[in-house]
């Protein structure tokens, strides 16, 4: 059984914003919801009054701040589910059943990290409100853009089961009252292949793999590189490492 | 159904069909939340439990009163609370069934409610409060059932020696059921504290304290409950004048405990700062007004008029302070908790860190990645949890009066 882990090298990640697009895309997610978050962080003190800040590249004095679901093997989220819904599989994915969740939300009180999200309302609606209010402020009429499908709406329409259990569907299908949060995409990783954050990334700072296997690239890097995982002192005991930065400008060491 | 309807005086008329005016506004908001979706209460992605589940907290602890006063009269043969067991036992009853009916609305999907029957995962402590609380309310309504039987029968106006015979079977069964009742009165506080202080990730939550500040809440708020469902019921008789003494000195003196365990913590966390401090700035600047007056100025101010005022007005007030003060003290339990994140990343420059923001959840909002989000209970929130009380208190009154109005 491999050992899935990931790793979020922020030395490499430019801030541009690209997984949280393509987990979006992939997803479905509606305006407002992110799975996995990214922000460019300035550090007080050097930052400008404006905002901008100094430095030369990659010395910058901001860090990018991730966030993702860590796939805790010790997850609270599974510990305090009072139905089950969210369960860990066997290769180390914290998995939600869709169709068993009742909405409690104790899962949201229960993780420190703060990445499952509810659905609030309807994400069908969420988009569409989201939609008439870039429309009415927008002065380019809606539908102008022939390339466009009229009723396309993004986001992959194909659900997954794993072991009969509804665990991935594109959100903006799924009715509000239930939590979502990020799968590590589990349907493309039953098929082989890398989360879609990691496929996109263009600093390749997001790495992901087996740490049972040896040869893995991950298996590399966390040998050679000091990697940090999040509040590791809880004993949730986290599958993302972070490589922090540390090409900060002269003046901040 | 007309002598049923005699009992109640026009006065109680008003009274009840004004509860059952705020229970029916209560539902209709609870019908426009189900087709809306929870998006029109306050709570968020980052703040995920709010006044629902602090009104739970707090009804579980006004179920109490039947614990203190059926222990109290068969674990420590304190007599003069027998003329008030039955009713204690009923508020005890119908607030533990509140309680878990307050869970309901918090619900995004209360129609897969029965999961919880079909798939029990047994290390969430939601299933193990959802057993204990059942239990007690099924071992409630056995005592309100043995306290019952005597009661009818003089009703019907059987003879005496009858009479007397369920009044000693009675008092044999309570003394049977007492010992079992009472773990499970203290452990349905403990483990609804237990909820909430069994994870790690939130400071203000966590760790041993919970239990018995639930559990010292819990004796306060039950215990004005009784005295005020007894006011209501049976008046302020000379002949139970020593019996309000008794629950009044019980009132102060718990209320005296749960003010003396809430501000050493406040303490400990003040003295170390950081984080904890955090918790102690939120409760101090935002929360002021539920901390400052609800808790400390309404508990104080129960425990002087409960000792030093022993009239009937005394008894109602320091009653109604309680379970204001308590109610504050609860709708505390959660801003502290959420607002304080402990995901951080240190930054190299200052040593200091900041918090890794969270998506709130909603586009109503020009910010949508935030570290803070100020909740206050959104209009349709205060009106469903009014309703719930309401409801509660009407249905209190009426079983209260139909099963035990006169003594």
């Amino acid at each position: 059984m491999p050992r899935y882990v990931m790793i979020i090298d922020l030395n490499k990640c430019t801030g541009c914003r690209t997984c949280m697009v393509a987990c979006a895309m992939k997803n479905g997610l509606p305006p407002g919801i992110f799975w996995t978050t990214v922000e460019w962080t300035p550090i007080a003190g050097v930052i400008q009054a404006d905002r901008r800040s100094t430095g030369n590249y990659p010395y910058t004095p901001m860090t990018p701040v991730h966030n993702i679901c860590n796939h805790c093997d010790n997850p609270p989220c599974v510990k305090v589910c009072p139905v089950g819904a969210t369960y860990k599989r066997e290769d180390g994915l914290v998995l939600i059943d869709y169709e068993r969740c009742i909405g409690c939300r104790y899962c949201m009180s229960a993780c420190p990290y703060g990445v499952r999200t509810f659905l609030w309302e309807d994400p069908e609606k969420t988009l569409e409100d989201a939609i008439r209010r870039t429309r009415s402020s927008n002065p380019y009429k809606a539908g102008e853009n022939k390339m466009a499908e009229p009723d396309y709406v993004y986001g992959d329409p194909v659900e997954y089961r794993d072991k009969g259990r509804l665990v991935h569907k594109s959100v903006l299908r799924l009715k509000r009252g239930i939590v979502t949060k990020c799968t590590w995409c589990v349907e493309r990783i039953d098929k082989g292949l890398k989360p879609v954050c990691v496929e996109v990334c263009v600093g390749r700072a997001r790495i992901f793999g087996d740490l049972d296997d040896p040869n893995s690239e991950v298996s590399q890097i966390l040998s050679r590189k000091n990697a940090v995982r999040r509040l590791e002192h809880l004993g949730t005991e986290p599958r993302v490492y972070y490589i922090p930065k540390t090409n900060w400008p002269k003046v901040l060491e | 159904m007309s002598h049923v309807v005699k009992m109640f005086r026009p006065k109680e008329m008003i009274f009840l069909g004004l509860l059952l005016i705020l229970a029916v506004i209560g539902i209709v908001a609870w019908i426009y939340q189900l087709m809306q979706g929870l998006i029109v209460t306050n709570m968020r992605n980052i703040f995920p439990w709010g006044l629902y589940i602090a009104t739970f907290a707090f009804l579980v602890g006004t179920a109490a009163g039947g614990l203190i006063v059926s222990s109290s009269i068969y674990l420590f043969n304190v007599r003069e609370l027998k003329p008030i067991a039955s009713l204690a036992s009923l508020t005890a009853f119908v607030f533990v069934l509140g309680a878990m009916a307050m869970v309901i609305p918090d619900l995004g999907r209360p129609e897969r409610i029965l999961n919880i029957l079909l798939y029990p995962n047994f290390s969430s402590l939601l299933v193990w409060d959802f057993i204990v609380l059942t239990a007690y309310a099924i071992l409630s309504l056995a005592h309100v059932y043995i306290g019952w039987r005597p009661y009818a029968a003089r009703l019907r106006q059987l003879s005496e020696d009858k009479i007397a015979e369920l009044e000693t079977r009675s008092f044999r069964w309570g003394r049977i059921l007492a010992p079992i009742s009472l773990p499970f009165a203290v452990l349905i506080h403990t483990v609804t504290a237990w909820i909430f202080a069994v994870n790690a990730g939130r400071p203000w939550w966590f760790g041993g304290f919970l239990a018995p500040s639930f559990l010292a809440a819990a004796l306060v708020s039950g215990s004005a409950v009784v005295i005020l469902a007894s006011i209501a019921i049976y008046g302020f008789k000379e002949d139970l004048r020593h019996t309000y003494n008794i629950m009044m000195k019980f009132l102060a003196t718990s209320t005296a405990v749960l003010l003396f365990l809430v501000y050493q913590d406040y303490f400990v966390r003040w003295w170390w700062g950081g984080d904890e401090g955090q918790i102690l700035s939120i409760l101090f600047n935002r929360l002021w007004l539920t901390t400052l007056i609800g808790e400390f100025a309404l508990l104080f101010t129960t425990i002087i008029i409960a000792i030093k005022l022993k009239t009937s007005l005394g008894a109602v007030l320091s009653s109604v302070l309680a379970l204001l003060g308590v109610y504050a003290h609860r709708f505390n339990l959660m801003e502290p908790s959420y607002n304080v994140l402990i995901n951080k990343i240190l930054l190299p420059s200052s040593e200091s860190t900041i918090p890794v923001p969270i998506v709130l959840g909603d586009m109503k909002h020009s910010y949508w990645l935030l570290t803070f989000w100020p909740y206050t209970p959104s209009p349709i929130e205060i009106m469903i949890t009014i309703g719930w009380l309401s409801g509660i208190m009407l249905i209190l009154y009426v079983l209260a009066k139909l099963l035990f109005s006169r003594r």
